[in-house]
């Protein structure tokens, strides 16, 4: 579990970061979140509790503009693509929500007029998280599973599978599997947290990353060009996924990728989704639940023969 | 006799370079200008359309004047430090030697880069540029005028010189 403090409290305000500073190594240990609202004492939130910082402070709409500032290197401009998805990627691979008064184009969100919260998600790689469960993932010492990776919010899917992708790209022993190329379709810059055209968290030797890519172009222009062995995607379930997956696996190359949902069942009611898994696209179902540590794994399903074959239920 | 004429020749010859380095400095002043207007063209082409920061379009841009750079490195600064305009127009006007008028369209971007969308930005950088540019040229002619006179007169002087002297 590795995040270097000072990546955080370099992104804030002089009031901000002096506040935060007084619990430093707590929050270098355990904070999940860093929020910070405008008439609101600053708010942190850790693995198993949260709590409101110096609670008689309350923080400025001009300490807010000032972290603003410097996440944004003072060029708002530069960061207008994230922030029309609600959201900044920086350095360290943290991702920095944003809340304020929406201006919209027309029907089309343009950014916003005064950013009044900000949510700093503290970013922390895992490595091994999934090392237990890699034999599910390969059928021999060359092959993978396409395997969907299923999880409620916050049950830890982006990190699962980012660890699974710099496994089978660099290797692994038990079993064996020698490691392939891997290209990761990385749509909303989180799986490797690209930050200034450099990953931020560790992905593998052999993976090739296309961020804040368009899931659909990010296939097909991996497949023709970049000649992968398998493709790692996070969120699988929009109109056009259906196309795109049967494209890869028509093309021969494997899929590893994520969808939000509880159960296989509750999956299903995306009805893209339900397609999808009723025409046996994928081998592999692997069932993620929320606990306390970084990926807690519940079931894993053996798709094609519709049995468990893993399960920590009960 | 032929002592005093090359006296007199060399003295016509100091005076005209006093006057060409009257006259280069002021295109000195006209190359800075370009500079910084093309600078300001530079920043709104690759923060509005390459959407790429300050500090990225400042490490990219390759500066002919040291001068230049040290305005550009200045105006990074205040904008991190939020200190406006009044400091920034101070150290422009010292450092650069350029007209107020000038000065003043170029300062004003730091009041607003940086907490502006693209399309606002660009609007912006496109008429701080235009009238860094009709500033510009208003000198440039001013300058050209001013070089002609000097040219003119500078071999008159010369030669008045060098009879008082002689």
């Amino acid at each position: 579990m590795e995040m270097k403090m000072n990546s955080i409290l370099k992104l804030l305000g002089n009031n901000i970061r002096n506040i935060v500073s007084k619990q430093s190594e707590l929050i270098e240990r355990e904070a999940v979140e860093i929020r910070l609202r405008v008439n609101s004492p600053v708010f942190i939130k850790f693995i198993r509790n949260e709590i409101f910082m110096d609670n008689d402070l309350r923080l400025s709409k001009k300490d807010i503009d000032e972290t603003i500032s410097i996440v944004t290197k003072n060029s708002i401009h530069a960061y207008e693509k994230e922030i029309r998805n609600g959201y900044i990627t920086v350095e360290g691979g943290h991702r920095i929500g944003l809340g304020g008064d929406c201006i919209y184009e027309g029907d089309l969100f343009k950014g916003f007029k005064n950013i009044t919260s900000l949510n700093i998600r503290i970013a922390r790689e895992f490595p091994g998280c999934s090392k237990n469960f890699l034999k599910f993932f390969v059928s021999s010492k060359q092959n993978i599973f396409n395997t969907l990776i299923i999880g409620p919010p916050m049950s830890g899917k982006t990190t699962f599978i980012r660890d699974v992708a710099a496994n089978l790209s660099d290797g692994f022993s038990n079993p064996h599997f020698e490691g392939c190329d891997i290209s990761i379709i990385d749509e909303r810059g989180e799986i490797s947290s690209v930050f200034g055209g450099v990953p931020q968290m560790y992905v593998g030797r052999r993976s090739d990353v296309l961020s804040y890519c368009m899931k659909r172009e990010g296939f097909f222009m991996s497949i023709r060009s970049l000649s992968p062995k398998a493709i790692i995607s996070d969120e699988l379930g929009s109109m056009d996924d259906f196309e795109t997956v049967q494209y890869a696996l028509k093309s021969g190359v494997n899929i590893i990728t994520t969808a939000h949902g509880f159960s296989l069942d509750d999956v299903k009611k995306n009805i893209y989704m339900k397609s999808i898994l009723e025409n046996n696209f994928f081998d592999r179902a692997v069932i993620l639940k929320s606990s306390n540590k970084p990926t807690a794994v519940k079931e894993i399903y053996d798709l094609q023969r519709n049995k468990v074959i893993y399960s920590d239920v009960g | 006799m032929w002592a005093k004429s090359t006296i007199f020749v060399l003295i016509i010859i100091s005076v005209k370079f006093i006057f060409k380095y009257i006259n280069d400095s002021g295109d000195k002043i006209i190359a800075r200008m370009k500079e910084l207007t093309e600078f300001t063209e530079y920043l709104r082409i690759y923060s509005c359309h390459m959407k790429m920061s300050i500090g990225e379009i400042y490490d990219q841009y390759d500066f002919k004047s040291n001068e230049v750079k040290k305005v550009c490195e200045k105006m990074i600064e205040s904008l991190e430090e939020k200190t406006g305009r009044r400091d920034y127009l101070t150290m422009i006007g010292n450092v650069l030697m350029t007209p107020d008028d000038f000065n003043r369209h170029f300062a004003e971007v730091v009041d607003f880069y940086g907490s502006t969308y693209s399309d606002i930005l660009d609007k912006k950088l496109l008429y701080t540029v235009n009238e860094m540019e009709n500033s510009m040229k208003k000198h440039e002619i001013s300058n050209s005028e001013k070089k002609n006179l000097n040219n003119r007169i500078s071999l008159l002087v010369g030669c008045l010189t060098a009879v008082i002297l002689i």
